[in-house]
């Protein structure tokens, strides 16, 4: 039963991406499947090489110091952590708000095969993004050791355990924000602000990791009293392939799971109704305001983002981003600087700054993909944008709209706070707004085009089209690789060419592509929003 | 008040309206009958601009839905069998947007949603959002939603699904002011008795193409609708 549960679940993701819904026949999957292999390897190149350099380090260091299960602490954590981050945000939508749960719950299907399938699916992400932490982790102490196969196997157990206790820890956040979404008025808002304190927690964790592991290369002797703590040792001895230590870790993480599983199963039904009933609230007559067509539909786009944690979590981390660094930057803009220059090993001057500021914005809004599950978002609901008398580009204006919205004023935010900082000349101050604002509209207009072109509107959970569509996956990339390619583009040529002619001829160029992009989005664009099925 | 001409709409090699051409006049209740995948669905959501066709032209109020299809959306009112409407909205929000978009005068609106909500005994839900409607609540909001732009012409795919019988009853009452009032409606049923009862003017549709239509009369003469209908079905 959990075989064709996880079919079906396979299935609804394989059709949003190889399914043409408007011919209505499958698409030839060669050219996306590459893109998206291509795409794969680069994340798990990038990620994997930040990761194995960090390893490095702390591997040669702490080998060097006998302190092999201090190794597997430090990384078999940040994996761990890097699983619940990766995982949590999928959990609560995957479990408990898909729209198929009332129709499983009504045929003889066993409510823990459909839980087990539905953890399943977050299992591919928090396995994904917990092995991308420990894998090279783990490449680097065999190479270091020499390992044999006995070493081999216990690592990937560790890997395997590791993924798994981020799958617990990710379920079980899932169920406390279930629990805590049925008994609260303001769902929505409280799940974003919990999930935003854990993100903060997370930063703050992060910050305290590095000045740690700084400690940690140049003294790690200091940090051999760790072992005095219960369990800590051996779970990094686990890392190392130990038998009985991964023994341990092994039970632990199935009784652990275990657990989970059965709470979970045991409230899924409870806490479904749960989440569906809300107070009723007696409507008292206000008094009405009319507004223009445009203004309501993105109002409409509005209340869609505003009332999906899932959709404002995984589309929106831009602009928390954006806002992290406006407040970074005015709280230490000088050390900042300094650091910087440290870390470039060159000097930079503040026309350099300027430019480099504009890429690093632009490349922090670039994580910001609102437009491009938008269209997939409307649904079962597009008949209704279809029926009523409103013309296909007022429609994509709004769901542009919403993009820049969002991200605009933590970006603007954020360029002040870097010309309050770099004091820029005038030229550059323009273009450490214009160029970032460029950037934007480009992105949005990018994000929706994509959406347009790769809807999947059959969705029974709306995670699918946020998380887990091609449109989203490619607007994303793009555009952070974007901004990087401006960052990386200046520094080739920054010895020939003056900060505020490479800003101006990057302005040109953005502006070009997002008018070019809006250009098919009114003509085309439009055209394809009626004919979607 | 609609016209449809040589309406053909093809899914690959499957016709699923075949030349189909029907005129409803200003003041007519014009019910559509036909077994399940006979092609009205489809003919609806082409007449509401939703589906493209590929052959035929389709009229209201004299506009060309392919040339003017803002012009011809303003006149009309569509609501699908299954209403799937903004979960994320409270019921006046969801009413709210569809009188920003046909752009009723605030006034009007509040009068409008007042008169029409009370009506459908549905005022003191308003403020619920919709994902704690049942589907017969969303039907009604569907239905309030319908009728607070005074359109000219409302295409409804089986609207008495899902309605209460005290609802279906108030229904079938608004359906005929709304033609007495110079307004046409034009819906599909499986009900016969309620078609037979209600309309003006009835077609039956079989594989996608029109069998039978005009009055009532004319269409069933001394027979119910229900043996015509079952005897067009079996041939």
């Amino acid at each position: 039963m959990v075989k064709l549960l996880i079919k079906r679940q396979i299935s609804e993701l394989m059709w949003s991406l190889f399914y043409d819904t408007k011919k209505k026949k499958a698409r030839a999957p060669g050219a996306d499947i590459g893109f998206t292999i291509l795409i794969a390897v680069l994340i798990i190149a990038l990620v994997g090489g930040m990761v194995g350099i960090v390893a490095r380090d702390l591997c040669g260091v702490l080998l060097g110091a006998g302190l092999d299960w201090l190794y597997f602490v430090i990384l078999g954590s940040m994996s761990l952590l890097a699983g619940v981050l990766g995982g949590v945000f999928a959990a609560y939508t995957s479990l408990y708000k898909a729209r198929d749960n009332d129709l499983l719950l009504s045929l003889p299907i066993p409510e823990h095969s459909i839980i087990t399938a539905r953890i399943l699916t977050v299992y591919i992400l928090t396995g994904l993004f917990s092995g991308l932490a420990i894998l090279p982790a783990l490449g680097i102490y065999w190479w270091q050791k020499k390992a044999g196969s006995g070493m081999i196997i216990g690592g990937l157990i560790f890997a395997l355990c590791l993924s798994l206790l981020a799958l617990a820890l990710c379920a079980l956040l899932g169920y406390g924000v279930a629990l805590l979404a049925g008994k609260m008025k303001n769902k929505s808002l409280i799940t974003v602000l919990l999930s935003l304190a854990g993100a903060g927690l997370y930063l703050a964790g992060y910050y305290k990791f590095n000045s740690m592991l700084e400690s940690l290369l140049t003294d790690p002797a200091a940090f051999a009293g760790l072992e005095k703590l219960p369990g800590l040792k051996a779970f990094g001895l686990a890392g190392t392939g130990a038998g009985l230590p991964l023994l341990g870790l092994g039970l632990l993480t199935l009784l652990l799971l275990a657990m989970v599983l059965f709470v979970l199963v045991r409230s899924f039904r409870r806490l479904i109704s749960a989440s569906a009933s809300v107070a009723r609230v007696r409507y008292r007559e206000k008094t009405i305001r009319s507004r223009s067509v445009q203004k309501a539909l993105l109002i409409k786009e509005l209340a869609r983002f505003t009332t999906s944690p899932a959709y404002m979590l995984n589309c929106a981390m831009g602009s928390l981003f954006l806002l992290f660094l406006s407040g970074s930057i005015l709280l230490k803009g000088g050390g900042l600087l300094s650091a910087l220059e440290q870390e470039a090993e060159i000097s930079i001057s503040a026309g350099m700054l300027g430019a480099l500021a504009c890429a690093v914005l632009c490349g922090l809004a670039g994580s910001n993909d609102i437009s491009a599950p938008s269209i997939s978002l409307e649904g079962k609901n597009l008949w209704l944008l279809q029926s009523l008398p409103v013309e296909g580009w007022q429609v994509l204006k709004a769901k542009l709209g919403l993009h820049l919205l969002v991200t605009l004023p933590p970006l603007w935010l954020g360029a002040l706070a870097c010309a309050l900082v770099i004091r820029p000349s005038v030229p550059e101050l323009v273009f450490l707004f214009l160029l970032p604002t460029l950037a934007v509209l480009l992105y949005a207009a990018f994000g929706l085009m994509i959406g347009l072109l790769r809807p999947n509107l059959s969705w029974t959970n709306e995670i699918v089209p946020i998380k887990q569509s091609f449109s989203v996956f490619v607007a994303m990339m793009v555009s952070m690789a974007y901004g990087v390619l401006m960052g990386v583009l200046y520094l080739r040529l920054a010895k020939n060419l003056a900060p505020t002619v490479y800003l101006g001829i990057a302005s040109l160029v953005t502006a070009l592509l997002a008018g070019l992009i809006l250009f098919w989005l009114k003509k085309r664009g439009s055209a394809r929003l009626g004919e979607l099925p | 008040m609609l016209r449809i001409e040589h309406l053909t709409k093809k899914y690959g090699e499957k016709v699923a309206v075949d030349d189909l051409s029907l005129h409803i006049a200003p003041g007519e209740i014009y019910g559509f009958i036909g077994h399940n995948g006979a092609g009205k669905t489809t003919t609806l959501k082409g007449v509401a601009g939703i589906q493209q066709f590929d052959a035929g032209e389709v009229y209201i109020d004299g506009l060309s839905l392919k040339t003017d299809p803002i012009g011809c959306k303003s006149r009309l009112a569509y609501i699908p069998d299954n209403p799937d409407l903004y979960d994320f909205m409270s019921g006046i929000k969801y009413l709210n947007f569809i009188g920003d978009v046909f752009r009723v005068e605030a006034d009007r609106r509040q009068a409008r949603i007042r008169e029409l909500a009370a009506r459908f005994e549905l005022t003191d839900d308003l403020g619920q959002p919709i994902s704690a409607y049942s589907h017969g609540m969303k039907q009604k909001l569907a239905l309030i939603s319908a009728f607070i732009h005074d359109p000219r012409l409302i295409l409804l795919d089986e609207p008495f699904v899902g309605l209460d019988p005290k609802a279906s009853h108030l229904l079938k009452s608004m359906m005929r002011e709304h033609c007495d009032g110079g307004g046409a409606i034009f819906f599909s049923t499986h009900v016969l008795e309620v078609a037979e009862k209600l309309c003006d003017k009835v077609a039956i549709i079989k594989e996608g193409r029109l069998v039978r239509s005009g009055t009532m009369e004319a269409v069933k003469g001394d027979d119910s609708l229900e043996e015509v209908f079952l005897e067009l079905e079996e041939k």
